[in-house]
């Protein structure tokens, strides 16, 4: 289903520590070797040697299909990660909800969204709130932000969005594995409830 | 912090993607026998050539990426707190968390209530809440115990899904 805000940092953080491990890895041992260290006593020797210059000139054309390869392989990395952070909840814009010999048949998830929160907002304890239609792959699911009034449980309001809200949902586009997050907030206990 | 933690990742990832694209492309134009495009490969080779293991500038280039790393470790691994906090399950197949924030507040507003307390404020981590509170009451011990009640009956309340262990810090606030 969506990714949660909490989901996305550990992926951050999984990526980042790769990157960081690399950087202390090339840089540790650069240090250490230009210490004398690592068994290369010949810390004299140049950073790109002639041997290491001859053996890829040698094999010029693998090292350069490899290099690039790595290269190519580096920016996919960068553009699934930069498109994680700018769309860590792809929004879904229609839904496939019948596939027949006739055609196929699809909702509109803006309509869907706009009922499921309407929906949200019919539960007593809820000020404010959103629903969106998010996923990917073909499997939707609802994404819910709700503000829960000052003095109003917030366990009601997720018993609404599982009685209430998602059943009608999955009748809606026909799917009984369509599910659900809800992130809530507490009102500000200075804001006044919703009556 | 998580916002520019967020920041920090997508200027990495943009730096990959760029990076890795720029470099896909000089190994090509090199293969056809053209000169640098974006990167002066050519001038960093000659300068990987005639600089050695223990030169300065190789030694200064080996601190700053370990310097690096070790800044970017240090950033993901800085113990923060979480910017919201799940619900126990309960509510059939429909998962929920809640803001941490508004947990802090609505919090520090129940809590401040307790007979005997004039303020409190309530911090929540992953795994503790801390309350800090004043009172006017000479004697601050009972009005802690009331305070850590009243915490344990709210944190149940909200039913999360992960107990937090309770920290109450109430200071006698002196009236001049």
């Amino acid at each position: 289903m969506s990714e949660t805000g909490t989901g996305l940092d550990s992926s951050n953080r999984v990526v980042a520590s790769i990157l960081g491990l690399l950087l202390v890895s090339a840089g540790g041992y650069g240090l250490v070797r230009s210490l004398g260290g690592v068994g290369h006593p010949a810390r004299a020797g140049a950073l790109l040697d002639g041997g290491l210059r001859a053996d890829i000139a040698e094999h010029a054309g693998w090292v350069g299909g490899a290099a690039t390869f790595v290269a190519l392989l580096v920016a996919w990395l960068g553009w699934w990660w930069l498109r994680r952070q700018l769309l860590p909840a792809p929004p879904v814009r229609r839904i496939a909800v019948g596939d027949g010999r006739g055609g196929r048949t699809s909702l509109d998830a803006g309509a869907l969204a706009e009922a499921v929160t309407r929906d949200l907002l019919a539960s007593d304890g809820v000020a404010t709130g959103r629903g969106r239609i998010v996923g990917r792959n073909g499997f939707p699911g609802l994404s819910l932000t709700a503000e829960v009034a000052a003095g109003a449980d917030p366990q009601a309001v997720r018993r609404h969005v599982a009685d209430h809200v998602l059943p009608r949902a999955r009748t809606a586009v026909g799917r009984q594995d369509l599910v659900a997050h809800l992130h809530l907030r507490l009102a500000d206990p200075g804001d006044r409830a919703i009556e | 912090m998580r916002l520019a933690n967020r920041v920090l990742c997508a200027g990495l990832a943009l730096a990959l993607l760029v990076g890795g694209l720029v470099v896909a492309a000089e190994i090509l134009l090199a293969a056809l026998r053209r000169g640098p495009w974006l990167v002066p490969h050519d001038r960093w080779q000659q300068w990987a050539t005639t600089t050695t293991w223990s030169d300065r500038g190789a030694r200064v280039l080996f601190l700053a990426l370990l310097g690096a790393g070790l800044v970017l470790l240090t950033v993901e691994w800085w113990r923060r707190r979480p910017s919201s906090l799940a619900l126990a399950p309960g509510g059939g197949e429909v998962t929920a968390d809640l803001d941490r924030r508004g947990v802090e507040r609505w919090l520090g507003d129940r809590v401040g209530r307790v007979e005997g307390l004039s303020e409190a404020r309530a911090e929540v981590g992953s795994r503790v809440v801390r309350i800090r509170a004043d009172s006017l009451d000479a004697e601050v011990g009972p009005v802690q115990q009331r305070t850590r009640d009243a915490l344990g009956r709210h944190l149940e309340e909200l039913a999360l899904a992960r107990s937090l262990r309770m920290k109450v810090d109430v200071r006698q606030r002196r009236v001049s």
